[in-house]
């Protein structure tokens, strides 16, 4: 870039101006190269929203590894660069003498740039601390803090020894933005990953740090560039001083106050989270208050302003149009953390429209209006193309409205379908046309901005000779001394706006929850109990697999709490708990659902459906966006074997594994899955062609990444499975209420397997579906085996009444299974009978049978609950396809009852000491039984349970109970 | 550009015409909305809310100016709903939240 000091005949440095050209060019340089890359690298992201496939295999290009270098990059370099930039120029123009230590600059921007390549190929490599918007690890964070502290001291000690008399609010803002931002670096950095913080303080702490960073620093550095350059750009006054206080001193107090609604209806506590919907509200008036004074600015120049084609009337167009996107931006942010708006807009693209609307189109353009304001001034050159930033400001308007308004439109869509139940891949599938727009639109934007670079390189080389007076500041008397009320002197904006505000807020909203011992707890309320019972601190192998977590972000699209709304324990599971996240450091709550939320996916996939989603989303969900991450793997040992995880993808599995799990085995008694439709679903044959064609495409939407084109089983994702996907061309399946050794399941069967899934294997529950989806994926597989043409469904068996379920029931059962049953699962249930390595099923596989034992959804166990109708009905029908016989001959259905009794008394004393080992009050143990009880059994449930189950010694303790005569005759 | 004995008057006022604003918040910040425009230059007659401060070397102005009685009527509304949703919302109304 051309030098400009000989054009205007004098050092670069001018003698008659304040400013050293030189450093802030420098400074506005790196600006214009951090503007060009940074939102580049957000469009990259975002076409992989609707493109998955596109950089995608790459970790470092992943998109969990670009999207905190975009937001960071945003932030710390599009933004604050070009803002630090123009402080050089400001503030000693407010000031009236030169910036203290004026060299101090340029070791400012050798640091900042340091931290900001540094940070950013440290992001690429998978270093995250986990927070957002605070992902940096130490050493860069370090070079962070030294950047901001030298410009810092830079810009107080200039205050402090300004010959001008007053303050502008200019330097209100900035100096308290440096105060705050430096505060909460250290609040960020320093005090939440290394402070010992776990939990929902972790989360309540993050949430003031994140929003400290969008309002403590992004909001006054943008505000005070256009208090500055508004006026300046257009000669005119601002409108009013008193609006200025008003707007300083409303923000100053709200704002430090509002960062926990970042996480409404979180088990944070309610009074933080209402203090917050409190303070946002709050917020309407420093962003009223300021719009008004910057239009009252601009009222009767916007002919002007419109017309302009100088450098400095492109500024005062941004300037205005940034104003335009912080009304919008900032009361859309504020009414966005009232509850019920949370509902339908929180986790999903309304967020991301708000911080559109906020970060990019206010205080990046407020940046970009100072760069057209100061580039002529430091060049000494007139803008060389007013067609060009004309261009720039049109494809910043139209850019950013697209987009904005879109994903606010978008937000809302996907937040609605999944209020009433939509599918989650439904919504996600969906948003994909709404992305495409969201890719040209922040391609409107990237271009604007390459235009406005070589705008900028063409006026340094080619401008035209900038008139000294221009240039340099024009001096006049200095004033008479003024007095200032206390709260338009920089010490008040320092200490009670900078300090104390903050330091109110962060013990309200963070320390005050630290010292409370409610929020420390480790215990929850066990779902299936409702007892108390203790959380188990997490394993190095699954602290290895959160790092991976972390190190990729999961976190950036899977949240992990639900919420206590309807729909949301019914699609995802029980509501989060405080004391589940004891041992989170850092917390994982997320604020985005790109994909599901993961509080209880715990055990609701099989290892294998892990491991071939990690490997490639689109084998198992054809429409998922989630990235592939063949970086968790090795080489399979022999070619066409499915590749095999590596040590980090065993831990990430493992950790997801976990997740959920803490509040006990919650998935037996799940309301979502328990459907059973009895023998009411029947499809009528005028509907039937309807739903074929309806199922065809369910099939290939939900089903063929496991089962196959064919329906044969042979997926692409099959070869990952130990337990194989079902061949519907044999027309065999497992679970049947219908008599006979495989016969063929009636509609109702098939759809309590659909809506419940099989624990323990690939198959996953598929309640989110309609219903009607469900019934006509069931009539498309038909399709695959003559057998349903040739053969007839046969009614399904008599379910007698349920017996008492009793000590003597239970070993009764224990009997008739070891005489029946133990050779395969073993005399204790546990799935490890003399025969079980040896059982292969129709088509050749191992299997193995059923460990009674293990927790719903635990592979090896169970596959479609414990409850008695179904465990009764499988014992009468066997398992179709695998060793496991019928006994509808061989046993009265009175023992199969007793069978049925015994085996859930498996679970049952397995989940007691489970109970125990959590620390669960041994005396509660009867009502905690009572309760499981209840869960498996409609006998239990009725109150016919034996008082000897309930209270007498732990089930299978034979000793005891034969030796008790009364609760031996309770049979 | 405002001349220079011009802008002296009117920073005078600016510290003891305008009522004390200076060094008061009551009386000098409350003052309610006069429908006063600024006049076609922007720079005000020199007293109340358009005096017009001139900062030397950055050339930017300022009227005192005023707020908008509207917008006070907006700040008091909302501190109004604010104290309200504080009370009514201060605990959790779902018994698994406290």
């Amino acid at each position: 870039m051309a030098t400009d000091a000989t054009d205007i005949g004098g050092n670069e440095t001018d003698r008659e101006s304040l400013v050293n050209r030189r450093l802030i060019k420098d400074w506005l340089v790196w600006g214009l190269v951090w503007l060009t890359i940074f939102p580049l690298v957000g469009l990259l992201v975002s076409i992989k929203f609707h493109n998955p496939g596109f950089l995608d295999g790459e970790s470092w290009l992943t998109f969990g590894r670009l999207r905190p270098v975009h937001v960071n990059g945003v932030i710390f370099g599009a933004f604050s660069t070009p803002f630090l930039g123009l402080l050089y120029y400001m503030v000693p123009r407010l000031c009236g003498i030169r910036m203290y230590k004026e060299h101090w600059g340029w070791y400012g921007l050798i640091i900042w740039n340091t931290f900001l390549i540094t940070g950013v190929i440290s992001l690429l490599m998978g270093y995250n601390l986990g927070f957002e918007a605070d992902e940096f690890e130490w050493p860069f964070n370090i070079l962070r803090f030294m950047g901001l502290a030298l410009v810092a001291i830079q810009v107080v000690v200039t205050i402090h020894n300004r010959k001008e008399q007053k303050v502008y609010v200019s330097l209100w803002y900035a100096s308290a933005a440096l105060v705050w931002t430096l505060l909460n670096l250290t609040l960020g950095n320093v005090v939440l990953p290394y402070a010992g913080i776990f939990g929902i303080d972790s989360a309540a702490i993050h949430g003031l740090f994140i929003h400290y960073v969008v309002g403590l620093w992004l909001t006054p550095a943008g505000l005070a560039m256009i208090y500055y350059f508004l006026p300046a750009s257009t000669g005119e006054p601002l409108y009013s001083h008193r609006l200025s206080i008003l707007g300083f001193w409303s923000l100053a107090f709200a704002y430090p106050f509002v960062g926990t609604h970042h996480y409404m209806f979180s088990p944070i506590p309610y009074w933080t989270q209402t203090i917050a919907v409190v303070c946002s509200m709050l917020l309407i008036i420093p962003v009223w208050a300021v719009t008004v004074n910057f239009f009252g600015t601009v009222a009767g120049r916007w002919g002007a302003i419109a017309g302009g084609k100088d450098g400095a009337s492109y500024a005062a167009k941004f300037c205005i149009l940034g104003a335009i996107y912080y009304l919008f931006g900032c009361f859309q942010g504020s009414t966005e953390a009232l509850r019920r708006m949370q509902v339908v807009t929180h986790f999903s693209d309304f967020v991301i429209a708000h911080s559109h609307f906020t970060v990019l189109g206010a205080m990046v353009v407020w940046a970009i209006a100072g760069l057209y304001y100061v580039w002529p001034k430091v060049t000494g050159r007139e803008l060389w193309s007013y067609r060009l930033a004309s261009w720039h400001f049109w494809l910043m308007v139209s850019g950013v409205s697209l987009m904005t308004f879109g994903l606010m439109a978008q937000g809302f869509i996907q937040d609605e379908m999944l209020e009433y139940g939509a599918n989650f891949v439904d919504t996600v599938k969906e948003m994909k046309p709404w992305w495409v727009a969201r890719t040209i639109s922040g391609a409107l934007i990237d271009i604007g901005l390459v235009l406005m670079v070589i705008n900028f390189i063409k006026t340094a080389r080619r401008g035209e000779s900038l008139s000294r007076e221009a240039v340099a500041s024009a001096p006049s008397p200095w004033h008479p001394k003024v007095k200032l009320a206390w709260y338009e002197k920089p010490q008040a904006v320092m200490i009670t706006a900078g300090v104390a505000f903050f330091s109110l807020a962060l013990y309200s909203q963070g320390i005050s929850l630290l010292l409370s011992p409610k929020t420390h707890v480790k215990t929850v309320t066990g779902d299936a109990t409702g007892e108390t019972i203790k959380v188990a601190a997490y394993t190095p192998q699954e602290l290895r697999g959160r790092r991976v977590y972390i190190r990729d972000g999961c976190w950036y699209c899977h949240s992990q709490y639900v919420r206590p709304l309807s729909d949301e324990k019914f699609r995802w599971g029980p509501q989060s708990q405080l004391g589940e996240y004891a041992y989170d450091m850092p917390h994982l709550f997320g604020t985005r659902r790109i994909g599901p939320d993961l509080t209880r996916v715990g055990d609701k996939y099989s290892d294998g459906w892990h491991a071939a989603h990690h490997w490639n989303p689109r084998l198992i969900v054809p429409d998922s966006i989630m990235p592939r991450f063949p970086w968790l793997y090795k080489k399979p040992d022999k070619p066409g074997e499915a590749p095999q995880l590596n040590a980090d993808g065993k831990a990430l599995d493992v950790y997801l594994q976990r997740l959920g799990r803490a509040i006990g085995d919650w998935r037996e008694g799940f309301s979502s899955t328990q459907v059973d439709t009895g023998l009411s679903l029947h499809v009528s044959p005028q509907d039937k062609p309807d739903l074929l064609a309806l199922g065809k495409h369910v099939y290939q939407r939900r089903c063929i990444g496991c089962h196959g084109a064919k329906g044969n089983g042979k997926g692409p994702a099959a070869k990952f499975f130990k337990v194989k996907p079902r061949d519907f061309t044999s027309g065999i399946f497992k679970f049947r209420s219908t008599p006979g050794k495989d016969s063929l399941p009636t509609n109702a069967d098939l759809f309590k397997t659909v809506t419940h899934g099989l624990w323990g294997t690939p198959m996953p529950p598929w309640y989110s579906l309609p219903a009607k989806n469900r019934l006509a994926v069931i009539e498309y597989i038909k399709t695959f085996s003559d057998r349903w043409k040739k053969e007839r469904v046969e009614q399904p068996i008599d379910v007698p009444a349920e017996p008492e379920v009793t000590v003597a029931s239970i070993n009764h059962g224990k009997q008739l299974f070891d005489q029946n049953c133990a050779v395969c699962h073993g005399k204790d249930g546990k799935g490890d009978g003399t025969l079980a390595n040896s059982l292969t099923d129709e088509w050749g596989h191992s299997v193995r049978p059923a460990n009674m034992t293990v927790d719903a959804g635990v592979e090896g166990g169970v596959e479609l609950g414990h409850d008695s109708i179904h465990e009764y009905q499988t014992i009468m029908t066997g398992v179709g396809g695998t060793p496991m016989p019928v006994f509808q001959q061989t046993l009265k259905p009175a023992q199969v009852w007793d069978v049925v009794h015994y085996v859930q008394s498996l679970r049952i004393k397995a989940h007691e000491q489970e109970l125990l080992q959590a620390d669960m009050d041994k005396s509660r143990l009867p009502e905690a039984r009572r309760r499981m009880w209840a869960i498996l059994s409609d006998a239990a449930d009725r109150g016919d349970i034996g008082k000897a189950i309930v209270e007498g010694p732990p089930v299978g303790d034979r000793q005891v109970a034969e030796a008790d005569p009364v609760k031996k005759e309770t049979h | 550009m405002v001349p220079g004995a011009e802008q002296e008057q009117s920073r005078a006022h600016g510290s003891d015409a305008d009522g004390g604003e200076t060094g008061s918040l009551i009386s000098g910040f409350l003052r309610p909305y006069t429908a006063e425009l600024p006049d076609s230059d922007g720079l005000g007659g020199g007293t109340g809310s358009h005096e017009v401060y001139e900062y030397r070397d950055s050339n930017l102005r300022e009227q005192h100016g005023t707020v908008p009685l509207w917008l006070w009527l907006v700040v008091l509304g909302l501190l109004a709903w604010g104290i309200y949703y504080l009370a009514t919302y201060w605990n959790s109304p779902h018994p698994t939240i406290f």
